[in-house]
């Protein structure tokens, strides 16, 4: 894994589903070391950024730097060590249907062998415990209520513990009580330093409320403010 | 001078027509071994990576496409050996050539029956199942989220449907061949008074000739790699709506159908053309 200091965009445009362009020739640093909420108008490119963030997206143009490397141009492998430290918490679902809970937490692991397979049991069990998954841990996605499929998206998010977590939309369709405990979970490792950098995409007021410390918003399709 | 030219352009449109069909069957082949190439070519990248999660894939996908295809095959290799069996007995035995049934049983079953009716069940049974379930997995952001985590799809999604094809229809084909020249004798048996030291020796002869076996796995193996790669190449066509799924699958059994059916016959006809030369020239 790499150590992530840095994120920026150069020159870069960003385009969506069908071909439409939502961030032309953007230049923009991130902040880093912050919980950064990133705010903006429905369909203004917010889960884009995310995912072009986490390397999912690539830009059309310009380039994605991550320590002053142009992550963009590298191939799967190459930025692989940057994606292992980049956890990504999708707004719509993205757990893989045909494995439980327990099995979706320890996919990554497991797939890239970053533990014997008592270590990956007993990490895997503190996050579902942490996550208040353990009464449905062997059940399958479509078995799920969706604000356990949330928090499970979550926890999977945090499983390779990543230095930057980008989370789109992480409170829907949780109850007060989850959207606390996620919140407090995430003010926890972020105080501990587990996580350094956390992106959130979310309109939870109560939920951001005491949580973000930074805030970005992505403008007219095109622009993006510090 | 241009309504010459027009005429020209419409006596040559069935030739562009053509032309352009070809070429459109080319670029798509090209297409499915290009991820044939590609899912091979990530688990060779990864094989430090390359952990028990891809090998429990495979395994996985043995046991979809293998094992559970497993009782339609033996239901199907009895019907088809029995009854060519019993047409053979009762035809050969007519003309007095009965020396010549284990080769007519072995011709027929080994170098074509086996591998297309195999190729046939697994387009029916698993190509739609590997067409369907890639197809919700990108509809579901199952994909992305996997290279979110860093899991290349091509080596965990498409490696282990390719290699657990490449081994149930090899397995299958095989189980089909002996059930079809040993479970259609016995089916048989009571229709004809054929001794069986004499068909299991004449058989067993037959069975001997390698060229047969070269045909045989030739088919089995590009059938298996063009059913699972052009399953998988459709499911991963899908987008971003579950309403491409059903689409999808129907394109991937169309394309499998025809391009298994084509390969088969054009494989035969190649191999006999060269082996008649060959024998021609000897």
């Amino acid at each position: 894994m790499i150590d992530i200091n840095s994120l920026a965009f150069r020159a870069a445009s960003l385009q969506g589903g069908q071909g439409r362009t939502h961030f032309d020739n953007v230049d923009f640093e991130f902040p880093c070391n912050e919980i950064v909420l990133l705010d903006g108008d429905a369909g203004s490119g917010k889960s884009l950024l995310l995912k072009a963030m986490a390397g999912l997206v690539l830009p059309s143009a310009g380039g994605y730097f991550i320590n002053g490397v142009n992550v963009s141009q590298l191939s799967f492998a190459g930025f692989l060590p940057y994606r292992l430290n980049i956890g990504y918490g999708f707004e719509h679902g993205g757990l893989i249907s045909s494995k439980s809970v327990y099995e979706n937490l320890a996919l990554p692991l497991l797939y890239h062998q970053l533990g014997a397979e008592e270590e990956v049991a007993s990490k895997v069990a503190s996050l579902i415990e942490q996550f208040g998954l353990t009464a449905v841990k062997d059940l399958y996605p479509a078995e799920l209520s969706s604000s356990y499929k949330r928090l499970a998206v979550v926890a999977r998010s945090l499983v390779l513990d990543p230095q930057l977590l980008l989370l789109d939309h992480p409170t829907t369709g949780l109850g007060n009580a989850d959207r606390l405990l996620l919140a407090d979970l995430l003010k926890d490792k972020k105080s501990r330093g587990e996580l350094k950098h956390i992106f959130i995409v979310s309109r939870q007021e109560a939920f951001l409320d005491g949580l973000a410390t930074c805030r970005i918003e992505t403008n007219n399709h095109t622009v993006l403010k510090g | 001078m241009a309504s010459s030219r027009s005429n020209i352009a419409k006596c040559l449109y069935p030739v562009d027509l053509l032309g352009q069909t070809v070429m459109r069957h080319v670029y798509l082949l090209i297409e499915f071994f290009e991820l044939t190439f590609l899912s091979l070519r990530s688990v060779w990248y990864e094989r430090p990576n390359y952990s028990r999660s891809i090998l429990g894939e495979v395994l996985q996908q043995i046991y979809f496409i293998g094992w559970l295809g497993m009782p339609i095959i033996f239901a199907l290799s009895l019907v088809t050996g029995a009854a060519a069996i019993l047409q053979a007995v009762s035809q050969f035995n007519l003309v007095g050539g009965h020396e010549i049934i284990g080769q007519f049983l072995v011709l027929t079953i080994v170098r074509e029956v086996a591998p297309l009716l195999t190729a046939l069940i697994v387009i029916a049974r698993s190509a739609t199942a590997v067409a369907t379930e890639l197809g919700n997995m990108r509809a579901n952001g199952e994909i992305e989220a996997l290279q979110a985590m860093g899991i290349n799809p091509y080596s965990f999604v498409v490696y282990p449907r390719l290699v657990g094809g490449i081994i149930s229809v090899g397995a299958l084909s095989f189980y089909f061949v002996f059930f079809a020249l040993v479970g259609g004798y016995i089916i048989t048996a009571f229709a004809h008074e054929m001794d069986p030291r004499f068909y299991f020796a004449v058989v067993l002869e037959a069975l001997g000739e390698p060229e047969g076996w070269f045909l045989f796995i030739l088919k089995v193996i590009v059938n298996a790699v063009m059913i699972f790669s052009i399953a998988s190449y459709y499911g991963l066509q899908v987008r971003r709506s579950h309403h491409e799924v059903p689409v999808a699958t129907t394109k991937a059994v169309m394309r499998c159908l025809s391009y298994v059916v084509s390969f088969n016959i054009g494989a035969s006809v190649i191999f006999y053309l060269v082996l008649f030369s060959i024998r021609d020239a000897l």
